[in-house]
């Protein structure tokens, strides 16, 4: 049986626009520190790009054991995340 | 990957922030503009950069995106044809190290410095454009509401658009009237972060280092320029004192009492370096003398006061204010006797606009308390605390009150 993946939904966070420029680049090196770590515990599979203006900043798709642990990996984001279990897989 | 990347790319995203902000300004023509793009590429970088890795080269990938935005917008305004054919060889994107990019930072300055402007609207201009704070970090140090911090900042940006100021750094005679109200405005915000006036001052080091950083920027930009090394000089040696400045307990330690092992050395380097840069007898640079010989006295009591009085002349002979003049006193006091500056107090305290002010109370309270007329001194304390708003020097005038009252 398969280790089960999570797509962890990265959201827009209504007050980004607000930030100044120092704050908005210590959420980037946040962020790019969060999906470092994801690569390196080898947990990363597949990432993807939202809009530019819209709600949905990115999508992780990863590996958990459970959804327990994919909620842990979420409340370890510094952005505000959306975890949805992958059902099934075609193929 | 660096534990500390935040904190480079924080550096990274503020550095830019008057480059990038300055070159959409020169292709967009306005203040709001060239801001909403700026901040759109910050966005898109922090949308980006943790997925597809961080580019070689930041700042060009933030100055390319800045571009493209703004050319979009050119476009969305129709008004593409004529104007990119206009605008696009006037565009460089390459990064910093373009000599006309620092060029295009000492026009931003001089925008948001602006005659036409008042000063606290130079000054949050000038903290929002060169700095890049947001508008909620702004208000908050200067105690007032987001809402009315904002409206001074568009107001301020509707005013330079509507006086059609040319972004254009000042030429020759132009540059030296305007330099002072650049000067001025960073030494305000120094100031602000530095006295920290009224309130506990929780945010204001914040305030004081970003004058600092504004005022390494502008020597950058004017290397040739004294009173910008003077102004650099004055906020770097008062700034080396910060750690010795207050106890454990935030209490108020005076310059007498500080432990002088605590002064940042590395500061007072910078400071007798840029003081070093100076010449003239201008005020800021007079100003950064005394500060430098604060800086080099081994102890209190070895201070050159003789120096620090002579300084003090050159400067009221200038600037003949009553702050001024106090600050003598205080150094006559040191160089020859409480009992010669005794005189020197008693015709300030006449002065009106002293009368509102704690400090020529506090100063004369603590001559009397050196010659001995402790009931004097105290009745001087009290009309101190009577006058003064701000937390750390409430509770050193309340110690030195109870001392008198004590002995």
């Amino acid at each position: 049986m398969s280790t089960p993946r999570y797509l962890l939904v990265l959201i827009r966070d209504d007050r980004t626009p607000t930030l100044s420029a120092a704050a908005l680049g210590t959420m980037t090196g946040r962020l790019v520190a969060w999906v470092a770590a994801l690569r390196r515990w080898r947990l990363l599979h597949a990432v993807a790009v939202g809009e530019d203006s819209g709600p949905v900043r990115a999508c992780v798709l990863v590996t958990a054991t459970d959804l327990a642990a994919a909620r842990g990996l979420a409340a370890s984001c510094p952005a505000p995340v959306l975890v949805l279990p992958i059902l099934g897989e075609a193929g | 990957m660096s534990y500390s990347e935040p904190e480079v790319l924080a550096d990274t995203f503020r550095a830019e922030w008057p480059r990038l902000v300055a070159a959409a300004m020169r292709l967009l023509g306005d203040l709001q503009s060239a801001e909403d793009v700026v901040q759109d590429a910050l966005i898109s970088a922090l949308d980006r950069w943790p997925l597809s890795g961080v580019p070689a080269n930041p700042a060009a990938w933030l100055m390319t995106a800045c571009r493209n935005r703004a050319l979009n917008r050119i476009r969305d305004e129709r008004r593409a044809r004529d104007r990119d054919r206009a605008l696009l060889p006037l565009w460089q994107p390459e990064p910093a190290e373009v000599p006309q990019i620092a060029d295009d930072r000492l026009r931003l300055v001089f925008i948001c410095c602006h005659p036409v402007l008042p000063a606290d609207s130079q000054v949050a201009l000038t903290l929002r454009m060169i700095g890049g704070l947001s508008t909620v970090d702004i208000a908050r140090a200067w105690h007032v509401p987001e809402a009315t911090m904002a409206q001074r900042l568009v107001r301020a940006k509707r005013t330079l658009a509507e006086a059609r100021v040319p972004f254009e750094e000042p030429a020759g005679h132009e540059l030296t009237q305007r330099l002072p109200a650049v000067l001025d405005v960073i030494y305000l915000i120094f100031n602000e972060g530095y006295l920290a006036r009224g309130g506990d001052g929780l945010t204001r080091p914040d305030l004081a280092a970003e004058a600092h950083r504004l005022a390494r920027l502008l020597t950058d930009l004017l290397p040739a320029e004294p009173e910008a090394w003077a102004l650099r000089a004055l906020i770097a040696l008062q700034r080396s004192r910060d750690a010795a400045r207050t106890d454990a307990s935030g209490n108020l330690i005076t310059l007498e009492h500080q432990d002088r092992t605590r002064w940042d050395q590395a500061l007072i380097d910078e400071g007798l370096g840029a003081l070093a840069r100076t010449g003239g007898d201008a005020p800021l640079v007079l100003q950064a003398r005394l500060a430098g010989c604060h800086a080099t006295a081994p102890t209190f009591a070895d201070t050159d006061w003789a120096a620090i009085v002579g300084c003090y002349d050159a400067l009221l002979a200038q600037t003949p204010t009553p702050v001024v003049a106090l600050n003598r006193a205080v150094a006559v006091a040191m160089a020859d006797g409480p009992q010669v500056a005794l005189p020197l107090l008693d015709a300030l305290i006449e002065d009106r606009a002293l009368a509102r002010s704690h400090r020529v109370f506090a100063v004369r309270a603590d001559l009397l308390r050196r010659l001995g007329d402790t009931d004097r001194a105290a009745e001087d304390y009290d009309r101190a605390l009577a006058l003064v708003d701000n937390d750390v020097e409430r509770r050193y005038l309340t110690d030195a009150r109870t001392r008198i009252k004590e002995h």
